[in-house]
């Protein structure tokens, strides 16, 4: 197990070195550059160039990109132009937003979507099966940023609960607080997870229904509900898990579209605005950050698997 | 499968579902809502004092420096911060700020003497002396796109004792203290100590002299300055953006916020007070919403299609003119902004609330004259060479029903829409485009309009323009540079470097208990109080 995990900790480096450098180079293949963001839309050419040449922009790339990676190796992600802070700073400051939206979204998916899945097999073929079934179609069709503007329009605004937008870091105003800003963006991010968990749970209960062990329980004379929930779940919630993870990765690079309808500030607005100002060292900072978290995501997914289903070895 | 180990497994998730549905219950009912009191009926004449006002604006801004950028974020929230030695008052007049009074002008014009007002505080406790204003006019002249204009005339500028400053100039300059006053990329000034070490790259720390200091920038969410308790008004009543100014809330918050109907739901819950740029599709709902306030601000700028004078077809001038020609800008004014109380057809490149307005060349504006049009690009030996005509996301609807009507007249349009960072970047080769669409920002003096430089995107080189302008700069004499400016508009008209649409203005909207807020063309928070 402590070499698979070394093998799998080394695999990171080649990867994020090919995600940096693609990153590094698409950016400045990219038409616009920081300095003409700076300067504002009534500057001209001669002042964008000056500004540039200023922030070392002109440079070779090949010279840009090892001056970079050298000191990435040394731990220092560089600066970033317009926050004017390290961006490992940055990262670190947009990181709580992020971070409990993450967890707050993936719990409202799970327990929704796993619900949700078990009752729906639990009912096969019923009316609230099928209901369940179309809900979590919709789920899946409906986009997130439409969802989001309508909790806003719709349950923010009458409301004197929930705030429109913005965020409370919890250092200063409690946990309650943060979360009064944080369950409609979590809800609205939710949807989408929750419906494809259900689904998948509610398959693979299917399957494991029909499986001999089962019918092994219910001819040994077990309830209905002792054979769903006892023998059948356990094994149906396996495959989910890889799902879970999966949306775990996805939220941990910030849910961009979300955190931008409703103003928070997470790493997926950091990362937008950095890509709309063209804020080099930020953008790469951030990839970087991203691209980790969803490998180690991913190893301690396939680590859990060994516990979950001692037939896994590595 | 070990029975032993399932059973673990089946514990661990029922824990697992368990501590979900519990944390799920406590973030919902577990906190007390402390929600903002909606409705204020009673209207307060009398200032009060205190609170905290929560400001929206639509974007981050790229920094509070005035000095390194034009945009006009920039200074929505660095004025509030730092000052400038002039500003302008309610008629876009220049007003003593930090300067003691008008300058004392030698008769050849070219020495200026300032006397800076006494017993100015910065925030950092340190007096403002003529040593600050040297080092900042000094940074600025070199960094600023109008500190670099002004200081071509300038031979040196140097502090008189600890409260006077001389500026020298080479040739006279018309247009110095509007240089001095304008606040876009403006002269602002910093302690001499925080602009040494700056370069041309923002300041570090923000320490000015406004009625407001700087407490926190937390990016992507907002800037949060505090009332300067030491602040020392001017003896003389507010006008503009000058005259006497007072903080009169304890706490000013800009928090950014990008989609424009959070902007609106963020004013109508009562979770802020103020936000600009609201969609002007939601005025006609948000002018009968009791207690809340939406307006119309002055005219912000004007749209514009820029052509490339420097090569492809747009560097023949018939072809310009047919462009001109063929366009009615009341449809393309309604696409591109909708609700008809935001924008107008006016002619001018001065805006109608501006001593600089004129008609000149207005029989040239809005032809809607397709014949013309096709006659001119026949006459010009037009072959349907594309013409490429770059646009960002917020021009682009004005930019497509343009483009539906130059291709009646046989115009052949490729419109390329993009976002705005790709168009400044491309804009500086000529190479790649025929147009592209921008907005120009309303100017207090018309030497300050961008496209009138060589050096803009575009590149109108034109000896007469440039001769009326060095004119206009040089001299003082109003009546003169209104003759000038008359001249140019009508060249402008003629040899159509830029096609004028139409002026917009944006709507904004205040929250009941918002008091005191002065409805200018930019926007600032000193003097606006809140109720309690």
């Amino acid at each position: 197990m402590a070499r698979y995990i070394t093998k799998r900790l080394l695999a990171l480096v080649p990867v994020l070195l090919i995600v940096a450098v693609i990153v590094f180079v698409l950016m400045r293949l990219l038409p616009g550059n920081p300095a003409a963001m700076m300067l504002g839309p009534e500057a001209t050419t001669e002042e964008i160039e000056q500004l540039a040449e200023q922030m070392g922009l002109k440079e070779p790339i090949l010279k840009q990109i090892t001056e970079w990676f050298r000191n990435v190796i040394k731990g220092d992600l560089g600066k970033s132009i317009f926050l004017r802070m390290p961006v490992t700073k940055a990262i670190y400051q947009h990181l709580e937003a992020t971070l409990l939206l993450t967890l707050l979204a993936l719990v409202v998916a799970v327990t929704v979507g796993i619900s949700a899945g078990v009752i729906a097999a639990a009912w096969h073929n019923s009316l609230l099966d099928q209901l369940i079934m179309s809900l979590s179609t919709l789920g899946v069709a409906i986009p997130v940023f439409w969802l989001g503007l309508m909790l806003i329009l719709k349950v923010a605004l009458p409301s004197s609960f929930f705030p429109v937008a913005g965020y409370a870091p919890v250092a200063r105003y409690g946990m309650g607080a943060s979360m009064r800003y944080l369950i409609l963006p979590a809800i609205s991010l939710s949807a989408g997870q929750a419906a494809a968990i259900a689904r998948m749970t509610r398959a693979n209960m299917l399957e494991v229904l029909q499986s001999d062990y089962v019918r092994t329980a219910k001819a040994k004379g077990a309830s209905g509900l002792a054979v769903t929930f006892k023998h059948a779940l356990k094994n149906a919630i396996i495959p989910t898990v890889t799902v879970i993870g999966l949306c775990l990765a996805n939220l941990m690079g910030g849910a961009v579209v979300t955190e931008q309808i409703f103003n928070i500030p997470g790493i997926g607005r950091l990362l937008i605005t950095a890509v709309f100002r063209r804020d080099y060292p930020l953008i790469s900072g951030i990839v970087l950050y991203i691209a980790s978290a969803y490998v180690l995501i991913n190893l301690v997914i396939d680590i859990m698997y060994a516990f979950l289903d001692p037939r896994i070895r590595f | 499968m070990s029975g032993d180990r399932t059973v673990k497994i089946g514990k661990m998730i029922r824990i697992v579902c368990l501590l979900c549905v519990a944390f799920l219950v406590i973030s919902l009912f577990g906190c007390t809502p402390t929600g903002p009191e909606k409705e204020s009926e009673s209207k307060n004449a009398e200032p009060a004092y205190g609170g905290a006002l929560k400001v929206i604006i639509d974007a981050e801004p790229p920094a509070i420096d005035m000095h390194v950028s034009t945009t006009t974020l920039v200074y929505h929230v660095g004025w509030h911060i730092f000052e400038q030695l002039y500003t302008l008052n309610e008629e876009f007049d220049v007003i003593p700020m930090l300067a003691a009074e008008t300058p004392e002008i030698s008769a050849d014009k070219l020495t200026y003497s300032i006397k800076l007002r006494e017993g100015i505080q910065f925030h950092n406790g340190k007096e403002l002396t003529s040593a600050d204003v040297v080092a900042s006019l000094e940074r600025w002249g070199e960094i600023s796109s109008n500190g670099k204009a002004l200081f071509k005339n300038i031979d040196y500028i140097e502090a008189d004792g600890s409260y006077g400053l001389t500026i020298k100039l080479t040739q006279p300059v018309g247009t110095l203290l509007v240089y001095l006053a304008i606040p876009n990329g403006g002269a602002a000034i910093y302690p001499e100590e925080i602009v040494a070490d700056a370069g041309a790259e923002s300041v570090d720390e923000f320490i000015g002299t406004g009625p407001f200091e700087f407490v926190e920038w937390v990016p992507n969410q907002y800037i949060k300055l505090k009332k300067n308790e030491n602040y020392k008004p001017v003896e003389f009543a507010a006008t503009g953006y000058g005259g006497a100014k007072e903080a009169f809330v304890d706490e000013l918050y800009f928090h950014f916020i990008v989609d424009a109907s959070v902007r609106v739901a963020g004013v109508e819950s009562g979770d802020f007070h103020f936000a600009d740029f609201v969609p002007v599709d939601e005025y006609d709902r948000l002018k009968d919403l009791p207690g809340l306030v939406a307006v119309a601000s002055q005219p912000r700028g004007w749209f514009s299609v820029v052509l490339n004078k420097k090569q492809g077809p747009m560097a023949n001038k018939l072809i310009r003119q047919a462009f001109l020609a063929a366009l009615d800008m009341e449809p393309i004014m309604d696409a591109g902004y909708g609700h008809r109380d935001f924008w107008r057809l006016d002619p001018s490149i001065m805006f109608k609330e501006q001593i600089w307005w004129s008609n000149a060349g207005d029989e040239l504006y809005n032809q809607k004259d397709i014949e013309r049009a096709k006659n001119l690009l026949a006459e010009a030996g037009y072959k349907g060479e594309p013409i490429r005509w770059m646009t960002g996301p917020l021009e682009y609807n004005f930019s497509l029903t343009a483009k539906n009507q130059l291709e009646q007249a046989g115009f052949n349009i490729d419109l390329q829409r993009m976002e705005w960072a790709t168009v400044t970047e491309r804009r500086s080769n000529s190479e790649l485009w025929e147009a592209f669409s921008t907005g120009f920002t309303f100017r207090a003096d018309p030497t300050m309009m961008a496209f009138l430089r060589p050096s803009y995107a575009g590149w109108w080189e034109n000896e007469e323009v440039q001769a009326l302008l060095e004119e206009m700069e040089q001299n003082d004499n109003f009546d003169d540079r209104y003759a000038a400016m008359e001249k140019i508009q009508e060249i402008f008209y003629d040899d159509v470097p830029v096609v004028k649409i139409g002026d917009y203005s944006n709507l904004r909207l205040l929250g009941p208990d918002v008091h005191g807020f002065m409805n200018m063309n930019e926007i600032f928070f000193w003097n606006v109080w809140l109720e309690e």
